[in-house]
């Protein structure tokens, strides 16, 4: 699965919308995700799914040192750089 | 120059250290709890300095130039984390108490050998993924080297279930899990339910109390409802669910006063919920890899021998091999292993070494005090005899044997085992209450030669560090009653003459004189206490037990009554 910015974004709100039944319409890049009600416990539930759909590995504390979308999407495009 | 590996296993329970020389062989793997003598050795370094002292000296003085590096089993330290993952189960006082453990001893691991080593010590200590690690120890004593590994644990680095690929000795992670789904936790809790204790590792005990109850099918699915399997990742059911199944089960919980037995039906019910998830995962794990046809087994729920013996005939695998230490203990070999891979610029990992006996030798000097100084009746036998021995124990004898080199991980193979004669059905309860101080429902294992194992058991197959129980053929149960279990299955230990060629003899000589060429085989030590370590722990053993005579290395060694 090719990592691009959008999609990753995407891909997180459909996940936090999903477990936190908030309305899709209601997130953006730039919500803050723990206003919505996404825990240390979905984070880390999120963070698996990302790990499958995207096939890359996760350092778990990326969803705990980001607070929003768009913060992760940048860290893992980060991490998924050849150094 | 040589260089060495030193893996360093820093869960905070079960600390242990393994070296690998330049080879990529694993030249010695020993649990601190055998050191202590103190029973998974809670919170304690696995670079104990005593104990590390006394393998890295010798060591030293035998190569003068050598060089080490030093790794963890651990990538991360888990309090640092945000998030308790572990916890929805087992009390959060226990989930924090672990966790601070982990936290303290991962930190602080390999400052002993910084010590002992100075400039010796190559760098900083490296740090490898927990159920990387599980699965390069698995595959060390692997007999194949293309399959699949499944790590199943009470907690990873962020899950309890790891699946990797494995092809011509690379390992490659397929999938782990993300959240507090753990079967490793959810035995636990039930074992806790049972009456017994998850910190005192006593998950044992439910398996052997499970043969002498019917599950309860109505208690296997709730027990179920708490877990759920997607595509073999485990995940925890939703909190309004886990609320009500965990209350309702907590009423099943044994009181102080109940006796024992009346836990067999919740027994039995945990652990047909743990075969029907793990089934689920295999099935899951079978629709992605359909060709796939050797499964390593690791974690510590690999010792879940009464599971494991059902695997390879149903899920259809070729071969099935669990390591001897699967469990965090046994994860300093996999560390060791990991930083030799790394250090020599592979991903080939060593393999095909089947020997369990890792451990420390009895010290001679200690032999011979116990020879001079003990007052007790000792006849020196020629190196490698077993006539002598093979007679006692037809006579009735029960000995405890230390002898060469101490298994790595739970199982006495041979080397640190009582053994006895199981033809005698009161052999069982003798050992049992006067011996072991245990529980009477408990079972004895079984060892016999590897290549007789199909005459003796059905859907024979390999179980060289007793990790199968397997069905005993009907006609043969009669023969050797107390290594029978209530559900007619035996946990053996198939013992093969290149492995172990003392136990192997001695099985055949037993066998020639009683034409059953199987031993009661039981860990060498008293209820609450690790396996023994030295000449004095067995001494200890046998002066204050009704244990017949013991054998240090050629020395035999009986008690006047």
């Amino acid at each position: 699965m090719k990592l691009e910015k959008e999609y990753i974004v995407s891909f997180i709100l459909d996940r936090a919308s999903e477990l936190t039944k908030t309305s899709r319409e209601q997130l953006f890049g730039d919500t803050p995700l723990a206003s919505i009600g996404v825990d240390s416990l979905y984070a880390v539930l999120i963070c698996g799914r990302l790990e499958d759909h995207f096939g890359i590995e996760i350092e778990p504390i990326v969803m705990f040192e980001y607070r929003t979308a768009n913060e992760v999407a940048d860290a893992l495009l980060k991490m998924a750089q050849p150094v | 120059m040589s260089r060495y590996y030193i893996g360093l296993s820093t869960s905070g329970h079960d600390p242990s250290f393994s070296i690998v020389n330049s080879d990529g062989q694993v030249i010695f793997a020993e649990a601190t709890e055998r050191f202590l003598q103190d029973k998974r050795a809670w919170g304690v370094m696995p670079d104990h300095i005593g104990h590390i002292e006394s393998v890295l000296k010798p060591l030293i003085a035998s190569d003068p130039r050598a060089e080490f590096l030093v790794a963890t089993s651990w990538k991360s330290i888990k309090e640092e984390l945000p998030v308790q993952i572990s916890d929805a189960l087992l009390p959060a006082s226990l989930g924090e108490w672990i966790r601070r453990q982990q936290g303290y001893i991962q930190a602080r691991a390999g400052n002993h050998c910084r010590m002992i080593l100075g400039e010796r010590l190559l760098g900083e200590v490296r740090h490898y993924d927990h159920h990387m690690c599980h699965a390069a120890n698995a595959l060390y004593s692997s007999p194949f080297s293309d399959g699949l590994c499944l790590v199943l644990d009470g907690e990873g680095e962020v899950g309890a279930a790891s699946l990797f690929e494995l092809s011509d000795s690379v390992l490659r992670r397929a999938w782990r899990s993300w959240g507090p789904g753990s079967l490793g936790a959810l035995y636990g809790w039930l074992t806790e339910l049972c009456g017994f204790s998850t910190r005192h590792g006593e998950e044992w005990k439910v398996m052997g109390l499970a043969a002498y109850g019917q599950a309860d099918e109505k208690l296997v699915e709730e027990i179920k409802s708490i877990m759920q399997v997607d595509a073999g990742r485990l995940l925890l059911s939703d909190k309004d669910r886990i609320k009500t199944v965990v209350s309702a089960l907590q009423r099943l919980a044994r009181k102080p006063e109940d006796p024992i037995l009346s836990q067999a039906r919740l027994a039995m019910s945990a652990q047909q919920a743990y075969k029907e998830l793990v089934d689920h995962i295999l099935d899951d794990i079978k629709n992605q890899y359909p060709d796939a046809c050797n499964l390593l087994l690791s974690g510590g729920c690999a010792l879940n021998s009464l599971y494991n013996g059902g695997v390879k005939r149903q899920h259809g695998f070729g071969q099935v091999h669990a390591p001897s230490a699967p469990a965090d203990d046994g994860n300093s070999l996999g560390a060791a292993i990991l930083t030799w891979a790394e250090d020599n610029k592979t991903t080939q990992l060593p393999h095909g070494h089947l020997s369990p006996y890792l451990g420390s030798s009895i010290a001679a000097t200690e032999i011979d005090a116990v020879v001079r100084y003990s007052g007790l009746t000792v006849t020196p036998l020629p190196e490698g005899s077993v006539d002598l021995i093979a007679h006692e124990l037809a006579a009735g004898k029960v000995i405890g044997v230390a002898r060469g080199r101490a298994e790595f991980g739970p199982r006495a193979l041979g080397n640190r085992s009582i053994l006895a004669d199981p033809r005698a059905p009161e052999m069982k309860d003798r050992i049992n209450g006067i011996i072991k101080g245990r529980e009477s429902y408990r079972p004895f294992a079984p060892a016999l030669p590897e290549e007789l194992v199909q005459d003796w058991f059905d859907d024979a197959q390999p179980s060289p560090y007793m990790s199968f129980a397997l069905p005993w053929k009907e006609e043969k149960r009669s023969l050797v009653p107390a290594v029978v279990h209530h559900d007619g299955t035996g946990r053996l230990q198939s013992v093969s003459a290149g492995v172990s060629p003392w136990f192997h003899s001695l099985l055949n000589a037993f066998g020639e004189i009683t034409n059953a060429p199987v031993l009661l085989n039981t860990s060498f030590n008293v209820m609450g206490k690790p396996i023994i370590h030295s000449a004095h722990d067995a001494v200890s053993v046998l002066m204050s037990t009704d244990l017949d005579a013991i054998l240090l290395d050629a020395h035999y060694i009986q008690k006047k009554r």
